[in-house]
Order: C-alpha cells, then sequence, then structure tokens
C-alpha cells in the first residue's frame, strides 16, 4: 500500500471508520509483526506489539502530522511498543546479545568471499547470526533490509543521528559477515571431519 | 572499495538511494567486481530476512484487536444521551428556556382549569384519575427505532439526516429512540429506515409514551 493511501484510510480511521482501520490493519500487520518479532524473537509477544501498535493507531490516527511516511510513523509506535516489552525483561534473558560470536574478529573477507558468502549462506544461518547481533544492530539491519527505509527514516526511528546509523549498518553487517564466516568454517570444518 | 561506495551500497540495494547517488553507484558497479559482489551479498540478506518472516497472516490479532476497540466505545445509549446533553447547553437550550417557562405556566392553567371544571360539575369522584401530559403542539406519529448494537453515531445521524428525521425521545429502557419526520413522510421513513443495516426494529407510534 502506498504512502498516499495509508494517509487517506488514516483520516478516515481518525474518522472510528473500522473498514478502514482493516484495511491498514491488513496492509501492515506483516511489517509491524516482524520488525517486533526481530526486536524481541517471540512470536506470542512480537504478536502483542503488533496488536498494541495497531490499537495505537486507532487511537492516535489524528496525531499523524504528516512529516514522515506513514510506515515510519507506524513503526516508531511498534518501536516504542516493543521496547517497553524489551525492557520488561528479565536481565539474564538478554545476555545472548552480548554472544561473543558476534564480536569475534576474522579476517576481512577476500573480495571473492562475497560471493561464496552469498551462495552458501541460508535461511537459518542469517537468522542465527542476526541474533547474535545487539538489538541496536539487529534493529538497524531489519529497517534497512526488511522495511525498506532510507538513511532517514532509520534515522527517525531509533531517534540518533544519520551518522549513528552509518556507524551502526557498518558494524552490523561487519559481524553479521564475520558470524556467518565463522558458521561456514565450523561447517567445513564438520564435514572434512565426516 | 572506498569508503562512500562502502556506505552507499546497503541504501542502492534497499532502493532509497537519491537519483544522483544512484548514478554514481551504478558508475562505479559498472567497474568494480568487488562492489557487485557485495551488492549481491546484500540482496541475498535482504531475500532471507524477507523469507524469515513469511507466511505471517495479514489479520493476525485483527480480531482481538477489534474486539478490544469495540469494548473501549462509549456505549450508544451514553453517546445519544451526551450528543442530546450537549443540545441542552447550547445557545438553542439558552432561547428555549423562555418558551420552556410560558409552556410551564400554559400546563398550570390548563391543570386548574381541569380541576375547576371537575369541582364545577361535581364530577371528580365520577372520573378516574389521570396524569396529565404535556403535549407538544404538533404532537404526531413518530417512528419509535431501536438501532443495532454496532451502530455508529455518525452512521445514524447520516440515517435520520436521510429521512429529514430529528430525534425528539429515548433512548428508552429497551433502546427505544422516537424521530420525528415531516407530515406524511412517516410511512416512506419507517420503509426507508427498516431497510438500513444500522436498524435493527422501526415502527409507527402515536407520538411519544408518558415514560420510556
Amino acid at each position: 500500500m502506498d504512502d498516499a493511501k495509508a494517509r487517506e484510510l488514516l483520516g478516515r480511521i481518525a474518522r472510528q471508520d473500522e473498514t478502514a482501520f482493516e484495511a491498514i490493519y491488513k496492509a501492515f500487520s506483516a511489517r509491524v509483526f516482524a520488525y517486533a518479532l526481530n526486536m524481541l524473537r517471540e512470536p506470542h509477544r512480537a504478536e502483542e506489539v503488533l496488536m498494541d501498535t495497531m490499537h495505537e493507531v486507532w487511537r492516535g490516527a489524528a496525531r499523524f502530522r504528516g512529516d514522515s511516511l506513514f510506515s515510519t510513523w507506524l513503526i516508531g509506535i511498534a518501536r516504542n511498543k516493543a521496547l517497553l516489552v524489551y525492557r520488561d525483561r528479565r536481565a539474564d534473558e538478554l545476555h545472548d546479545d552480548l554472544d561473543d560470536i558476534a564480536e569475534t574478529e576474522v579476517d576481512e573477507l577476500a573480495p571473492e568471499g562475497f560471493a561464496e558468502l552469498a551462495a552458501k549462506q541460508r535461511r537459518e544461518g542469517v537468522q542465527a547470526c542476526m541474533r547474535k547481533l545487539s538489538q541496536e544492530h539487529r534493529e538497524c539491519l531489519h529497517l534497512v533490509f526488511y522495511q525498506g527505509c532510507s538513511l532517514a527514516d532509520v534515522a527517525q526511528v531509533q531517534g540518533v543521528p544519520e551518522n549513528t546509523v552509518k556507524t551502526r549498518l557498518y558494524h552490523a553487517r561487519h559481524r553479521i559477515r564475520n558470524c556467518l564466516r565463522l558458521m561456514i568454517e565450523r561447517e567445513g570444518a564438520d564435514s572434512g571431519a565426516n | 572499495m572506498n569508503r562512500r561506495l562502502s556506505e552507499l551500497l546497503p541504501w542502492y540495494a534497499n532502493g532509497t538511494l537519491k537519483a544522483e547517488d544512484r548514478e554514481w553507484v551504478d558508475r562505479c558497479l559498472a567497474a568494480d567486481g568487488d562492489a557487485r559482489a557485495e551488492l549481491e551479498w546484500y540482496r541475498t540478506l535482504q531475500s532471507t530476512i524477507a523469507q524469515s518472516v513469511s507466511g505471517v497472516p495479514p489479520d493476525l490479532g485483527l480480531a482481538r484487536t477489534l474486539q478490544r476497540i469495540r469494548a473501549e466505545r462509549p456505549r450508544l445509549r451514553d453517546r445519544i444521551r451526551g450528543w442530546l446533553g450537549a443540545v441542552g447547553r447550547g445557545p438553542v437550550a439558552a432561547l428555549a428556556r423562555p418558551i420552556a417557562a410560558i409552556a410551564a405556566v400554559g400546563v398550570i392553567a390548563v391543570q386548574g382549569g381541569v380541576i375547576y371544571s371537575f369541582a364545577r360539575h361535581g364530577q371528580e369522584d365520577a372520573q378516574p384519575i389521570r396524569a396529565l401530559r404535556v403535549l407538544p403542539a404538533d404532537e404526531r406519529p413518530l417512528l419509535r427505532v431501536n438501532f443495532a448494537p454496532d451502530a455508529k453515531e455518525a452512521d445514524i445521524r447520516l440515517l435520520l439526516s436521510a429521512v429529514e428525521g430529528s430525534l425528539v425521545g429515548g433512548p428508552g429502557q429497551l433502546g427505544d429512540y422516537y424521530v420525528r419526520v415531516p407530515a406524511g413522510a412517516e410511512n416512506a421513513a419507517a420503509n426507508r429506515l427498516k431497510h438500513d443495516r444500522i436498524v435493527a426494529a422501526v415502527e409507527i407510534v402515536p407520538g411519544l409514551p408518558t415514560t420510556y
């Protein structure tokens, strides 16, 4: 759904139009759910965030000022909801963010390594490596490569300057690449041992 | 690969790069195999991230969210009362107050006349005692309407407007609303209302009941 259509529906939602609300819900639910799942990694909590976010859209449609894309505004709401859940979690649930595998430095890949990595990486591998990233880095990658946000949008959602986004993105891709590289090397070692 | 190209590639991959930067990246990609390989890596990353949450039904949680919204909504009866209450506080109310005072004096006069008449003719014991009621000067048939539980206030207003109706009473204990339409248009209006999805029942009645 394009931004103009979303804005039109939002105007109707502000007038309590449930049909418009259902349309916008169905158009954006997957994106909000994906964002929340990326942040929280638990489907039932992600679903709660989705519902809370959409409920907020219903209640606050008139507050949308129109100075950003609707989707950016929506993800901003989802972020606040997800952070509330995230902060409520017990501290020991968060430790795996700091897992050492993503922090492990390996040599920068040779040019042909990118193609090799692209060919070998699997969905599970990417997911596993995404999980090893810090919340900010994981969110940054998700906003860029799933939500398709621009640099300015990512900065707005994360509430940081654009240069900080660039730095986060640099470190995030560096770490995920290292993680995938280590994974491939281990798989190679395992298959060699067998 | 130079720093600028490295910084711009993710945004090139996700399609949000400005036109002039995109053209510059296009030129770099044409000449740089490493950059093309890295772009391919980003695109693979993009598609694998997209696949990781595919298959989510678009109405996930929708029914529960709607239930929550509806539960929060003020009951229709309360909203109509609020609406009527607002009318009672407006400039119309200020104008209506002296008229109501004159009407009250008129009612007392009528009651006095009836009592005097009973006393004069000695018939007070023979007549059943009846409550006297103020009758609107233009009393005529009204429509008694029950709206569907999920009817929205805006829809009700629109519907009443479509039949040139005005709300003169209600809601009663059973959710009855009394609507006045132009004289002679009662049947047509009733027919129009009963075919509307927000109307549960409609009936033509002689006037406002004494209690409802």
